[in-house]
């Protein structure tokens, strides 16, 4: 009797790490052997430099225009130096912050010791709540539960868009003289995803280089998806390829400091918000070029017929209230150290440019037919491959990196369902499910609504930001209905608001709240932890669903700050966020809306604010899909995110991600109420199960996103052991763990060179003035 | 099949020349080095398709940094390791598997693995072969060795 293989249970182990390739080898193996394990994800090795190609680009490019020479006079270099013995400032003094902080906390405690309970929005879900209230991680705390009202519309102007595009005439009217070319140690960004199902693999590689005579340590900033399951870190040198190891994050901290020191190329990956990286690059000699590969996974967003996928390419500024230290700060190019804050991103001018660029490619692999594709921000070309894929390209006339891209797709209508994906290895099993609500729900009619409007009027979000948030506003108003009230809240350096509790929605008040609202501009800080206590401290109406509408761009840097306060005050309250702009703070705007038990939109600089405050009517028209119970039909599930299983609105499918043991049955019912009605819904898994070998990385990173929201009102409990384990044991970047990669073989001669940090364009619509420290 | 070799490596001579090479002699740490330990296999008339190694350090006190992959297209690029692993109990399990029909026979580099090593003696590590095949899914008897890397 044949034996099997020592390879099927000995390699086991390392199935584990959700990318492992040796599936590919399992599926070669399998045609002579019975016993092979079986897998369908090979893992691509990305993208890395074509060595060759690159040298030729280094030698065509003229370095004497650029070069900076170590004995030029400093003030005569172009190029954003900062010298390594250069320290932050010590914080601001103490400030408003502080108390308000200490005012949150606690109130924190207060509910940790089982203060004020909660009230439920649906009818019947009181008791439930309060509940749950004192139940750590009962809350919604899941990415994948939240529900977007309503995406911003795609740029079919291309053309307005393109007018700003280097092909345009667009930069005809700045004469060359007046730009400022800034040479930067990151040449380019190269973004190439797939998508399978509702979910994202994505390979990002950023070119360095170093354009000077010395050697440099390169030091960027930059923006992931906030859902983001970053398990893969490779570092390429010539036509070497070095994996990076996750470490916990002080340690790999000490690796590479001590690396730099001793002269070895070496990278480290930090995480300074769940959608906001650190990426250092120590030891690039003069002409070198070093790749950074960083491969992710994620599920889309998908909203009434809709898929989303989003690729964030730069960091807004950040408004951190005084006192704070490690906020995100926003500085100018070599004015390092003066927003006093522990991370500083450095932003170009409006006259100035750096040569970093971004190709971006999506292949849509569904497995049904792609209807439609939008690009919403950038000039995108569509193609089919000969595989039946759908091919997404940013085109290379809009190659520069100051907006988000996003990307929607819809498939045929008869091709929603609702659909269970799973995987397993040697650490168990793994599954995602989304739910689709049932279409029936449409059929029945809202309750009064108590509608607080909270608008961010802070300086970023002066001039265009802040008239689409009015437009939305001002068609919020017109839109209520003569028993609903409502509230208009302002805050920029502090709160104030129309009037001291939500009034009726007559024509005369609604004609004051637009006067009120008309007068309202973007200028100064963001303080929105008033705005925050200013609407959700007023006493709720029981007649009606309290909605509270953030219109914000998010840039802020005490985000935990202000998701605690959430907590504590939300009540009965449901929270929309509406992120405005370009590039809003996506991950505390979902936040926000998680937390808040509501749902976020985005109005991109395109977007027609009346149009996404439609979106927000037609789902708080009809009532939800409550109390929801699932029958996994004999599969044992375990470790489930969300805990609490959300409701189910009109067009919002919900995804849940958990452990499973056992067989995948045949059948899944998901039951409900709407209203005084039993609904049921039943997914045939025959149909719809599918694998995906970035299950185990996506469900390890929504347990740490429940973590981390834990974090902000269970502040009795230290859950940065239970993160750093989980992120230590799925390979995954967290707040507490990084990944490094030195190149031990090798020193390079010299000291250990000047850091040189990359600085970005503000995000397209921004202004530099109002929110860049010079 | 499985095969275990313990190796102790001397690396004062190593040392002494990598210091040699140190431009700044002010700024290096003298408690950690950087060193970097190539991995070959010898599946003798075999072709190596596919493979998993572990990797305990005896002394405590090496830490991996990183992993390159090997010499030939078969095993160029990096190899995986188990996190949990690593991180829960200090062992490094490598592996690696080629899709190609014809992987390297004779002895092989098959990885190189960079290390943060702490403190002057010389780190005894025990390597062990945990499993080797050829493209057919066979088990094939090889042995696996540890050298320090010469760049």
């Amino acid at each position: 009797m044949r034996r099997i293989p020592k390879y099927a249970w000995v390699l086991a182990p390392l199935f584990a790490i959700p990318v492992l390739a040796i599936s590919a080898i399992l599926y070669t193996l399998a045609c002579s052997s019975p016993y092979a394990l079986r897998s369908s994800a090979p893992a691509g090795a990305g993208y890395y430099a074509d060595a060759e190609t690159a040298e030729q680009n280094y030698e065509d490019w003229d370095a004497e225009d650029y070069y900076a020479s170590a004995d030029a006079p400093a003030s005569k270099s172009p190029f954003p130096i900062v010298n390594n013995e250069l320290k932050l400032t010590p914080g601001a003094p103490s400030g408003v912050g502080a108390p308000l902080q200490r005012d949150v906390r606690a109130r924190r405690s207060e509910v940790a010791r089982g203060g004020r309970g909660r009230r439920g929005f649906i009818s019947g879900q009181d008791d439930l709540r309060q509940k749950l209230a004192a139940y750590p991680g009962a809350l919604p705390s899941q990415d994948e539960e939240l529900w977007v009202i309503q995406k911003a519309d795609a740029d079919d102007s291309a053309g307005g868009r393109r007018g700003k595009g280097p092909c345009s005439g667009a930069l005809l009217c700045k004469l060359p003289e007046q730009e400022e070319t800034i040479p930067v140690p990151l040449e380019h960004t190269d973004v190439d995803a797939s998508i399978s199902a509702y979910i994202a693999c994505v390979n990002v590689t950023q070119k360095f280089s170093n354009p000077y005579d010395q050697k440099i340590e390169a030091v960027y900033v930059f923006p992931l998806p906030q859902n983001a399951a970053v398990n893969e870190f490779l570092m390429t040198i010539g036509d070497r390829k070095i994996r990076g190891i996750i470490r916990d994050r002080e340690e790999a901290k000490k690796i590479y400091d001590a690396a730099k020191r001793q002269g070895h190329v070496a990278s480290l990956l930090t995480q300074e918000r769940p959608n906001i990286f650190t990426q250092k690059v120590a030891n690039i000699e003069p002409g070198k070029k070093i790749d950074i590969n960083i491969k992710y996974f994620h599920t889309l967003a998908y909203d009434d017929g809709w898929y989303e996928f989003v690729f964030p390419m730069v960091v807004g500024p950040r408004y951190n209230p005084p006192g704070s230290t490690d906020g995100i700060g926003a500085v100018a190019v070599g004015a390092r150290g003066k927003s006093g804050q522990s991370t500083e991103v450095e932003y170009l001018a409006p006259h100035q440019r750096s040569g970093h660029d971004v190709s971006l490619a999506v292949t849509i692999d569904a497995g049904v037919t792609v209807k439609q594709t939008k690009s919403v921000n950038h000039v995108a070309e569509t193609r089919m491959d000969d595989q039946n894929r759908t091919i997404v390209k940013l085109s290379d006339r809009d190659s520069i990196p100051n907006k988000d891209f996003v990307l929607r797709y819809k498939v045929a209508d008869d091709q929603i369902n609702s659909a269970l994906l799973t995987h397993r290895d040697a650490t168990g099993g793994y599954f995602t499910l989304m739910i689709y609500p049932p279409e029936t729900l449409r059929s029945l009619q809202r309750q009064p609504v108590e509608l607080i409007f909270v608008l961010d009027c802070s300086g970023s979000m002066g001039g265009k930001p802040i008239e689409q948030a009015k437009s939305a506003i001002e068609r919020g108003l017109k839109s209520l209905q003569p028993n609903d009230t409502f509230q208009i809240i302002q805050f920029s350096n502090n709160a104030s608001q129309l009037g001291d509790a939500p009034v009726i929605a007559s024509n005369e008040n609604v004609r004051r709240g637009l006067k009120y609202l008309k007068s309202l501009k973007g200028e100064g800080g963001t303080q929105m932890i008033e705005g925050i206590k200013a609407a959700l401290d007023f006493p709720h109406d029981e007649e009606r669903l309290r909605f509270v509408c953030f219109m914000t761009d998010g840039y802020i840097g005490n985000e935990t700050e202000i998701l605690g306060a959430i907590h504590d005050k939300l009540d009965a309250s449901r929270i929309f966020s509406f992120g405005v702009g370009s590039s809003p703070n996506r991950y505390l705007m979902n936040r926000m809306a998680k937390l808040g038990a509501g749902a976020v939109a985005y109005l991109s600089l395109n977007d027609s604010g009346a149009s996404v405050m439609d979106g927000f009517f037609e789902r708080i028209s009809h009532p939800a899909m409550t109390d929801l119970k699932i029958d996994w039909g004999g599969m044992a599930v375990r470790d489930v995110f969300p805990e609490r299983l959300p409701d189910l609105f009109v067009g919002r499918p919900v995804i849940l991600s958990g452990r499973f043991d056992g067989q995948v049955p045949s059948r899944i019912r998901v039951s409900g109420a709407a209203g005084p009605q039993d609904r049921q819904i039943v997914i045939n898994t025959s149909n719809a199960a599918g694998e995906h070998a970035g299950l185990a990385a996506v469900w390890a990173r929504t347990k740490i996103a429940d973590l981390v929201d834990r974090a902000t009102w269970d502040i009795d409990r230290d859950i940065s052991g239970d993160i750093r384990q989980l992120a230590l044991n799925y390979n995954l970047m967290s707040q507490f763990t990084a990944f490094v990669a030195v190149d031990s073989l090798s020193r390079t001669a010299g000291t250990q060179g000047t850091t040189v940090r990359v600085p970005v364009a503000v995000p397209d619509g921004v202004r530099y003035e109002t929110t860049v420290t010079e | 099949m499985r095969t275990l070799i313990a190796i102790t490596l001397a690396l004062a001579l190593s040392t002494a020349l990598v210091r040699a090479q140190t431009p700044d002699t002010k700024t290096v740490d003298t408690d950690v080095r950087f060193v970097a330990y190539d991995v070959f296999i010898d599946a003798g008339a075999d072709a190596l398709a596919a493979y998993q190694i572990e990797i305990s350090d005896l002394s405590g006190r090496a830490k991996i940094v990183g992993v390159e992959g090997g010499e030939t297209t078969a095993f160029d690029a990096p190899p995986y390791y188990d996190p949990k692993a690593l991180n829960g109990e200090g062992r490094i399990i490598l592996g690696a598997f080629t899709t190609e029909e014809d992987g390297p026979t004779g002895r092989t580099r098959v990885a190189r693995l960079h290390m943060q090593i702490e403190g002057e003696p010389a780190v005894d590590f025990d390597v062990q072969l945990v499993v080797a095949a050829d493209s057919n899914a066979r088990d094939i008897d090889a042995n696996v060795t540890l050298i320090e890397g010469k760049q």
